[in-house]
């Protein structure tokens, strides 16, 4: 069985969101992380909008191994104090990095390192990525009401 | 009565390169996006101006990344010449 991945926000962020378990605020919010996960062929579990929790990903091994330019757990996200853009709320990340890499993965789950792991989103890149030797990124669209990463309409 | 909305998830991209990091002409791509962003509903001459705005930015940053690269490998140079391999110092040559 391999990994099957959907982007996706999972609903019980929704509902967290509504109980005020994550905090946005830079500086003085929870700390948000990105980890990654394996290559589709090298896992098995399933990630869409019924992820609630990193301890999905570690609990199906699907993590990517700590080395080779990856560190369990994932990279810490800056997060830019949400505002308003128009009439929506808008909340940013700045870009992470991992230099030095060489791996392949097939997605990502962003969470709040800070309320227990709770998930944020699910994140699938359409397929493996790979890098080698090299610089792997994620770039989060711009703080905008039409783009922004998470946004409350 | 009721008011259409909601909570949603924005797309994100991924980039990767191999056997290198990223240029500053890379990262200034991503950073003026960052820095100015132009809403697909914006008034025409509004766009024009905020796009004439963000060629001058990237220029701007692309400038700047040299200059702290070249910095920094002034920085290393030295710390390789005092720790005694200064055969090293052609290494950081770009």
């Amino acid at each position: 069985m391999a990994i099957s991945i959907t982007t996706a926000m999972p609903t019980s962020f929704k509902v967290e969101v509504l109980k005020a378990t994550h905090n946005f605020s830079n500086p003085g919010g929870s700390t948000f992380k990105l980890a990654l996960l394996k290559a589709t062929a090298a896992g098995t579990g399933t990630y869409n909008a019924t992820t609630t929790n990193y301890s999905d990903v570690t609990g199906n091994s699907d993590e990517l191994p700590n080395g080779s330019g990856y560190t369990t757990g994932g990279n810490t996200l800056s997060s830019v104090t949400p505002v308003a853009d128009s009439t929506t709320a808008v909340c940013d990340f700045a870009d992470t990095s991992w230099t030095s890499a060489t791996f392949t993965t097939c997605g990502g789950l962003i969470y709040n390192d800070s309320a227990s792991d709770e998930a944020v989103a699910v994140l699938s890149f359409g397929g493996d990525q790979q890098v080698s030797s090299g610089t792997f990124q994620i770039q989060f669209p711009a703080a905008a009401a039409a783009t922004a990463i998470i946004r409350i309409a | 009565m009721s008011v259409e909305g909601g909570v949603l998830l924005g797309n994100f991209t991924i980039r990767s390169v191999d056997n290198r990091g990223f240029t500053p002409e890379e990262i200034a791509e991503s950073a003026v996006d960052k820095i100015i962003y132009v809403g697909t509903d914006s008034h025409p001459l509004v766009r024009e101006q905020a796009q004439a705005y963000k060629d001058r930015i990237r220029v701007l940053l692309v400038a700047y990344f040299k200059e702290v690269i070249a910095s920094h490998n002034t920085t290393l140079a030295n710390r390789l010449r005092e720790a005694g391999h200064p055969e090293l110092i052609k290494l950081l040559e770009i």
